[in-house]
């Protein structure tokens, strides 16, 4: 026989959201549950468009777009839609992404902010990782907080670096792609970065790609490339060096 | 007909029992909540006596609540959709998620 249950409605929120941080998802996550993957205690919370100011340590910054595929009514009356984006925390000083997902229809979905590496992060839930091809003459190698694309020799002076998976670009609103790199050598087409659906290869520069910018310039820089007019399909990310020398550092989307 | 009550017990000027008072404190885990196939989850605690055809109030345990603590117990409560009383059991059914730490239910029958 149904019972007769005391105390509703008191101490809960209207809220139709809920964020949790830690490392280890919620079991039993109710609709629009926002996981922080997270070591730093959470500290508060926003949802905005801009960076919050005067942050606190471990504050959560949950970017908002307008075209977020995962958006939500954050009140159970009245809608309020939100389009979340991405996860950040303010840690030491300045914001860092983190892995973030919000439970819909049954399932755990990926907010993403751009980053695709930075400093050993290889952001394997979004590209998979990377992988170095050389040819025979290529001497890249991944290192612990960096990704070297170089060579020795005289011919079959190619290395390059791929994302294993491609990227949807039909899923986020990313208008342009930028790589921190330092060029220690220039030779023939230099450095280039690039957005490509065929299959990778040691060359960048050769190898059919959608959108490409290349460096020519030795030193420490940011290389970048308009990627808005890609909306649909999916594309690896490549960095190559033609019989040149570079160290990666930092790719990302914004 | 005048009545006393002793002990939960409603006892009739005869003598004779006419109402019985049952307490309840029941566990419900986080973890013992079972997803069912239209989204729901269900957990039942056992509670020896308990008969189907009791009606029973049930409440959420404040005992160990604290300031910091009363919001997310009352979230955790507020979760619970449906109570129903079974043969020796009390089942609760959560239709929008179950709740994410572990609760104590009291219950009080009268039969």
């Amino acid at each position: 026989m149904d019972a007769f249950i005391t105390r509703r409605g008191g101490g809960g929120a209207p809220l139709n959201f809920k964020i949790t941080g830690g490392t280890t998802a919620p079991e039993n996550p109710k609709e629009n549950t926002i996981w922080v993957n997270t070591d730093t205690e959470m500290t508060g919370w926003t949802f905005s468009a801009t960076e919050p100011e005067s942050p606190i340590e471990g504050m959560v910054w949950i970017k908002t777009n307008n075209i977020s595929q995962n958006s939500f009514d954050a009140l159970t009356k009245n809608g309020l839609t939100v389009y979340p984006e991405c996860a950040v925390q303010y840690i030491s000083g300045s914001w860092d992404a983190k892995e973030g997902r919000i439970y819909q229809a049954g399932n755990w979905i990926e907010l993403w902010g751009g980053y695709l590496y930075r400093n050993g992060n290889m952001y394997e839930y979004i590209t998979g990782g990377w992988t170095v091809y050389n040819s025979s003459a290529g001497t890249g190698a991944i290192f612990d907080d960096n990704i070297r694309i170089s060579y020795s020799g005289s011919s079959g002076r190619d290395s390059s670096v791929y994302t294993n998976q491609k990227i949807d670009f039909s899923k986020h609103a990313f208008n342009t792609l930028y790589a921190r790199v330092n060029i220690t050598y220039v030779g023939l087409s230099g450095v280039t970065l690039g957005v490509t659906q065929a299959a990778p290869s040691a060359s960048v520069y050769y190898n059919n790609c959608a959108v490409k910018t290349s460096s020519k310039i030795t030193g420490s820089q940011v290389l970048s490339v308009d990627v808005s007019s890609i909306r649909t399909g999916e594309y690896y990310i490549a960095l190559g060096a033609d019989a040149s020398d570079a160290y990666i550092y930092e790719v990302w989307m914004e | 007909m005048a009545a006393t009550i002793d002990l939960g017990k409603v006892v009739g000027a005869d003598g004779k029992d006419s109402v019985q008072k049952y307490n309840y404190s029941l566990s419900f885990p986080a973890s013992g909540w079972t997803k069912q196939s239209d989204g729901s989850y269900t957990q039942q605690a056992t509670a020896s006596g308990m008969l189907v055809s009791d009606y029973a109030i049930v409440d959420v345990d404040l005992s160990s609540a604290t300031a910091d603590t009363f919001g997310d117990v009352m979230e955790a409560w507020n979760a619970v959709s449906r109570a129903q009383t079974q043969a020796g059991g009390l089942l609760l059914t959560c239709f929008d998620g179950a709740p994410e730490m572990n609760l104590t239910v009291k219950a009080e029958v009268i039969r």
